[in-house]
């Protein structure tokens, strides 16, 4: 609990002061990491396995959004040129 | 196993899949507007499908399946409805924005419907675990969907923030799930009901929760992806964002607020009533100074979102009649209204900006008029559905005593006339300028004559809704 508390505010942490747009995908997988540790931990208390398969499931979707959240930021890339957060100032009101 | 429960998901991801081998299989032929025909048949059959759970439901079977962890309920059943009617406007408009832009591939459709199947888990899902498999589909189609258009920079740039703030909401809603999970020790929501109990923990876990969720609906102050995503993104896509997916998360927020949660209402009452006057403020005030159509659009639909949050401070049972009326309303006219935006682009015209609509009501008389009755339901003026959604919102708040909040929201609504009749303007008023003929597929213009015609008949004769949200609540217990 208190291991998966930490990582969730490092990650959330991590999102709102990094520039970098990679490290901020890293801090998300580091939150989602936080909540799979939580779930494992809760199903060996609750002596079932229910908590194990939902952090499968949730593995295999960070992997999914990982894989799109990269596919994205390669077509950014290529367009721009930069993967920091304060350059993409495009869309502004 | 229970087939009727499955048979609408199955199509979708069939059909969805089928659009995939086909695109390829044709990769030659130029004409890709057949793929979107392709489509709308499978969406006559999901609706069908749809129709033959409606039928189940009202001989009172029960429609459960997976071990429970979906349910057709009338909740789920009227999200699915709406979300379909979305799918069907996104088809019928799309085609030949996707030839303008140069970006017609199979896998916009096949995405569309991926998404489409992710909001029916999100709508029927009563299992933790369903809802979140739900919700990440439909977040991960709508990521690409946003980004389409790759050649665009903005386009890029909208997928990018969407995506980055969209999975950061996923990952809140997530960790409230496994606190959810850790206090039942269950991942069925009848079961997490039990178990909730005013402690430190399960505070947590409705914050999180909560604070996830109202990313998701793009209420104030969460709300700063949506104007980015909205503008950056494909004009049909947008449309389809505004719409169904916002329906879909405010049926998840239905399910756990009035269900497993609704023990905690002292922990979530005071967010929501913050988080519906910052989006009814900022939504209402932020969008009279915009240029650009779509932003406009995604600031209304932050006020739009407030309102709705408005249902859930009113409480059952009239704030969520409230709010089925609302939702049935919003998807009708801003479906139809997206129609408009998208066929005003064309060759050499981005169809971005309000000036773009000026001397529309002398080219296109027609397309003007039903626009502005369009507009004038989103700005809620009777006699049009607007006023009627609004209407039953702003009751429901005044019986349960909010009274001060309910007198607040009312004021808005002068405010957000102001933007509304600033597009009318431009239709009307400006001076017409030398441009090309709006690029209104038959698609567009179906989707158009049903969207006001609909609006006009809702704010007429009322009755039927309410008479609908009443039978769907009834059938929730």
């Amino acid at each position: 609990m208190v291991v998966s508390a930490l990582l969730f505010t490092v990650g959330v942490t991590g999102v709102l002061l990094r520039r970098n747009l990679v490290v901020v995908l890293m801090s998300i997988e580091l939150i989602l990491n936080s909540v799979n540790i939580n779930l494992v931990a809760f199903s060996r208390v609750h002596h079932h396995l229910v908590g194990q398969a939902f952090a499968l499931f949730v593995i295999a979707v960070a992997v999914a959004e990982a894989a799109v959240a990269l596919g994205i930021l390669i077509a950014l890339f290529r367009n721009r040129g930069t993967v920091l957060a304060d350059e993409l100032d495009l869309l502004k009101w | 196993m229970n087939y009727v429960a499955l048979l609408p998901p199955v199509l979708m991801a069939l059909f969805g899949c089928a659009t995939l081998i086909l695109d390829v299989l044709t990769r030659r032929h130029e004409n890709r507007a057949w793929l979107a025909w392709f489509n709308l048949a499978g969406s006559l059959l999901i609706g069908l499908s749809l129709w033959r759970q409606w039928q189940a439901l009202s001989a009172g079977q029960p429609v459960v399946a997976l071990q429970d962890a979906i349910v057709i309920d009338g909740l789920s059943l009227f999200a699915n409805a709406l979300v379909w009617l979305s799918v069907v406007t996104l088809l019928l408009i799309s085609y030949r924005y996707l030839d303008l832009v140069g970006e017609h591939h199979g896998e916009y459709y096949a995405l569309a419907l991926f998404a489409q199947c992710g909001m029916y888990f999100m709508a029927a899902g009563v299992d933790l675990i369903a809802l979140f498999v739900g919700l990440e589909l439909t977040s991960l189609s709508f990521y690409i969907l946003v980004g389409f258009t790759r050649a665009d920079r903005r386009s890029n740039e909208a997928a990018l923030k969407y995506m980055l703030l969209g999975a950061l909401s996923s990952a809140f809603v997530l960790y409230g799930f496994s606190l959810l999970y850790g206090l039942s020790g269950s991942t069925s929501l009848t079961d997490i009901a039990a178990a909730v109990k005013p402690d430190p923990f399960t505070t947590l876990a409705t914050v999180t929760v909560v604070i996830g969720m109202l990313f998701k609906v793009s209420a104030a102050p969460f709300h700063f992806w949506a104007p980015d995503a909205y503008e950056g993104a494909p004009t049909p896509i947008t449309g389809y964002l505004s719409v169904a997916s916002k329906i879909a998360a405010f049926a998840v927020l239905v399910r756990l607020l009035t269900g497993p949660l609704a023990g905690a209402a002292a922990i979530w009452q005071p967010l929501l009533v913050f988080a519906s006057i910052a989006s009814i403020t900022i939504g209402s005030i932020a969008a009279l100074t915009q240029e650009r159509i779509k932003r406009l659009f995604a600031y209304s639909g932050i006020a739009h979102a407030g309102y709705v949050l408005l249902g859930f401070i009113a409480g059952p049972p009239l704030g969520l009649q409230g709010i089925y009326v609302y939702l049935l309303v919003y998807a009708i006219m801003n479906g139809g209204a997206f129609a408009v935006l998208t066929s005003l682009r064309n060759h050499g015209i981005a169809g971005d900006d309000l000036t773009d609509l000026r001397g529309l009501s002398r080219k296109h008389p027609v397309h003007a008029a039903l626009f502005a009755i369009l507009l004038l339901s989103l700005a809620g003026v009777p006699p049009t559905a607007g006023f009627i959604g609004k209407y039953y919102i702003l009751a429901a708040l005044m019986r349960s005593g909010h009274i001060t909040l309910a007198v607040l929201a009312a004021g808005y609504i002068v405010v957000s006339l102001y933007f509304y009749f600033r597009m009318i303007r431009e239709m009307y008023l400006e001076p017409s300028e030398d441009r090309q003929p709006l690029a209104a597929s038959l698609g567009v213009r179906l989707a158009l004559a049903g969207a006001a015609a609909f609006t006009l008949l809702i704010g007429l004769f009322p009755q039927p809704a309410l008479h609908g949200a009443l039978t769907l609540l009834e059938r929730n217990g």
